[in-house]
């Protein structure tokens, strides 16, 4: 359903070039839940902006459903629903009048904007706020509005780019069961995330990219062997190498040790 | 097309339900106009009265003289003492005049003898001081003329030489002509200059300021095709532009009208014929400054950027604006009509103050102007589609 081969992206020319992302393979199948792990600046953003058709590839070749994402980025764009942490929501319109926009947006029938939307918004817990200028809401209400915005022209493919993030535990559970509710619905969703108990109860496989690549993928029985470590916490910090100073990450069975 | 409607139309619900944006696009001018107008007739009118009735303080080594030059009665005058420097007493208002006479003057056919000399010392910081001192002048002058009459009679010679050859003026505009005048080279000013700042609220918000909010990027991920939300964002912003533009208009003149009611309506200065091409003008130029706006709007990492590299644009504008106001430095029927944005002043201009209307001039502005703006939209929407413009933040 989803593959990328041998996927570079270099940002910035010269002195100032950046290789974000450097010849990154994997594929995910219909259906999959996919976990993408790694560190702050590791590439999960760049690689979901990239198969959501926000960027460009500056070498390989990114495909949805077969479809290329640069050739065909308009197709693409319809089968997806995208979601990122980067998102945000201000104006004077409420949710229901965005819904409206995006629903227009994706050619869908007024009265199925309708039906949609106050099915997501039940979903959502969103209450009387629908109705709100989106500039009133907290975070979590934008990410609640942002979520239904993604998920309004019903996509196969939904990309949530750190979907918890800033959120506070009840809206972080309302967005947890929604995916579980994605999952269930035989949604394909790839999920960047650094939080590894979304990881472990949502993906059914999961890689880890650092420094621009992929380190490791398979599903979490295949990561623990293949690492020898007893969790993914763990096995995440043993695949990015332990503790950098630039990051201030630190690998705990080091500290143990 | 369809698409291009709804980004349009989402635009527009937006700001419709953005009262402050609203007031200030579209209360402000007329507030502003009808505000300053009226207030500025007031203060002429105040001004005139005041300056009528002001007794003037007058410095002089010569009392008599000066008593007789207004002995008219028509403006009052009191006589004071100065210190050691006239032009200090001018400046710290101690007097509004000085007359220092030089040479014996008793009486006035003194005033033709070689030694006299009359120095009027006036400071043009005020006004009461330029009146006075003009007023004085053209007493002086008076009585001269009056004493070389009197001469002239004496020695049996023809007085009335001195009021030859005799001159007429005659000037053929109506007074509404006359106000059109001025109002020809105001309007294409201010309409510039509200262009631009409906542009620089609206135009960088939803271009630059959507990048900088971090809103831009779920309309591109939208199916939507960028070159559709480009063209949604310019429509919008060419819309609010002849809007607000139009509405400040209409303010301006019933603002004018009422600061001086003797022109009547101002209104009445246009046929429809002027009215209409100077919409089409309008329109025009409202179109190429959406799509210079969003350009730059795009280009630039944030509003404050985008309001930088504007700047220079804008003031080369208004300079043009103030040359339009005043000179007729340039034709708009010259080179000055290949130049777009510029060309829209003059011909605007021309199209109020001129007589007969010249169509090629208004054809050649309108043209020039729009296929101006059609390039630049054309660029704008490649950059929507372009990472290294959408995704250029100061974050």
């Amino acid at each position: 359903m989803i593959q990328f081969k041998e996927v570079s992206k270099v940002f910035g020319t010269g002195k100032k070039e950046v290789r974000a992302l450097d010849k990154v393979s994997f594929t995910v199948g219909s259906g999959e839940i996919f976990g993408l792990l790694g560190p702050n600046g590791a590439g999960k953003t760049t690689s979901l902006r990239l198969l959501s058709t926000l960027l460009k590839p500056t070498q390989g070749q990114i495909t949805v459903a077969g479809l290329d994402t640069v050739k065909e980025s308009q197709e693409v764009r319809n089968r997806i629903g995208f979601l990122s942490s980067d998102m945000n929501l201000t104006g004077s319109l409420s949710a229901r009048e965005l819904f409206r926009f995006f629903g227009d947006l994706n050619h869908i029938e007024e009265e199925e904007i309708a039906n949609r939307s106050n099915r997501l918004i039940g979903q959502l817990k969103m209450g009387d706020f629908y109705e709100r200028k989106v500039e009133t809401y907290s975070t979590g209400m934008k990410q609640k509005a942002l979520i239904g915005i993604a998920l309004l022209h019903d996509p196969d493919i939904i990309i949530f780019d750190e979907p918890t993030n800033g959120l506070d535990i009840i809206t972080g559970r309302v967005v947890l069961d929604i995916l579980k509710d994605l999952k269930n619905r035989g949604k394909t969703l790839i999920v960047s995330t650094h939080i590894m108990s979304i990881a472990e109860k949502l993906c059914d496989r999961i890689g880890i990219i650092h420094k621009g690549t992929i380190r490791i993928i398979g599903t979490l029985e295949e990561i623990y062997e293949k690492t020898g470590e007893p969790d993914l916490e763990e096995a995440f910090f043993s695949v990015i190498g332990g503790v950098t100073e630039d990051e201030g990450y630190h690998h705990r069975s080091k500290k143990r040790a | 097309m369809k698409d291009i409607i709804t980004v349009l139309k989402k635009e527009l619900r937006n700001v419709l339900k953005d009262r402050r944006t609203l007031f200030m696009l579209f209360g402000v001018p007329v507030i502003m106009f009808l505000l300053i107008f009226n207030v500025m007739g007031e203060a002429m009118k105040s001004q005139e009265k005041k300056l009528e009735e002001t007794v003037y303080k007058v410095y002089t080594n010569h009392a008599a003289f000066v008593e007789n030059v207004f002995r008219d009665g028509m403006t009052k005058i009191e006589l004071v003492d100065g210190t050691d420097s006239i032009e200090n007493d001018l400046r710290d208002k101690r007097f509004d005049l000085a007359v220092v006479v030089e040479g014996q003057m008793d009486r006035l056919s003194d005033l033709f003898k070689d030694e006299t000399e009359i120095s009027i010392y006036s400071f043009s910081g005020s006004m009461a001081s330029e009146r006075i001192a003009r007023v004085f002048s053209s007493s002086v002058n008076l009585i001269r003329d009056q004493q070389l009459r009197l001469f002239l009679t004496e020695a049996e010679l023809d007085a009335g030489l001195l009021d030859k050859p005799v001159i007429k003026s005659i000037n053929i505009a109506t007074e509404k002509e006359q106000a059109g005048a001025t109002f020809g080279g105001l309007l294409p000013y201010l309409l510039v200059i509200y262009l631009f700042t409906a542009s620089f609220s609206v135009g960088f918000d939803v271009t630059a300021g959507e990048k900088e909010r971090q809103t831009l990027t779920i309309l591109l991920a939208n199916r939507v095709s960028r070159s559709s939300i480009a063209w949604g964002k310019i429509l919008y912003l060419m819309l609010m532009n002849i809007l607000s533009a139009a509405i400040s208009v209409v303010a301006f003149l019933f603002g004018f009208s009422s600061m001086i009611p003797q022109t009547g309506s101002m209104f009445t200065i246009f046929t429809p014929g002027s009215a209409a091409l100077l919409f089409l003008i309008v329109i025009s130029l409202a179109v190429l400054i959406a799509a210079f706006i969003t350009v730059i709007g795009i280009f630039a990492r944030s509003v404050k950027e985008a309001s930088a590299y504007s700047l220079p644009i804008y003031v080369v504008t208004i300079l043009f604006g103030i040359l339009g106001l005043q000179s007729e430095i340039f034709q708009s029927q010259g080179v000055i009509r290949y130049i777009p944005l510029i060309n829209g002043i003059f011909t605007m201009k021309d199209l109020i103050t001129q007589p007969r209307l010249d169509y090629v001039t208004v054809a050649i502005t309108v043209v020039i102007n729009l296929a101006a703006a059609a390039l630049l939209a054309f660029l704008a929407a490649k950059m929507f589609s372009d990472e290294r413009f959408v995704f250029r933040t100061g974050n």
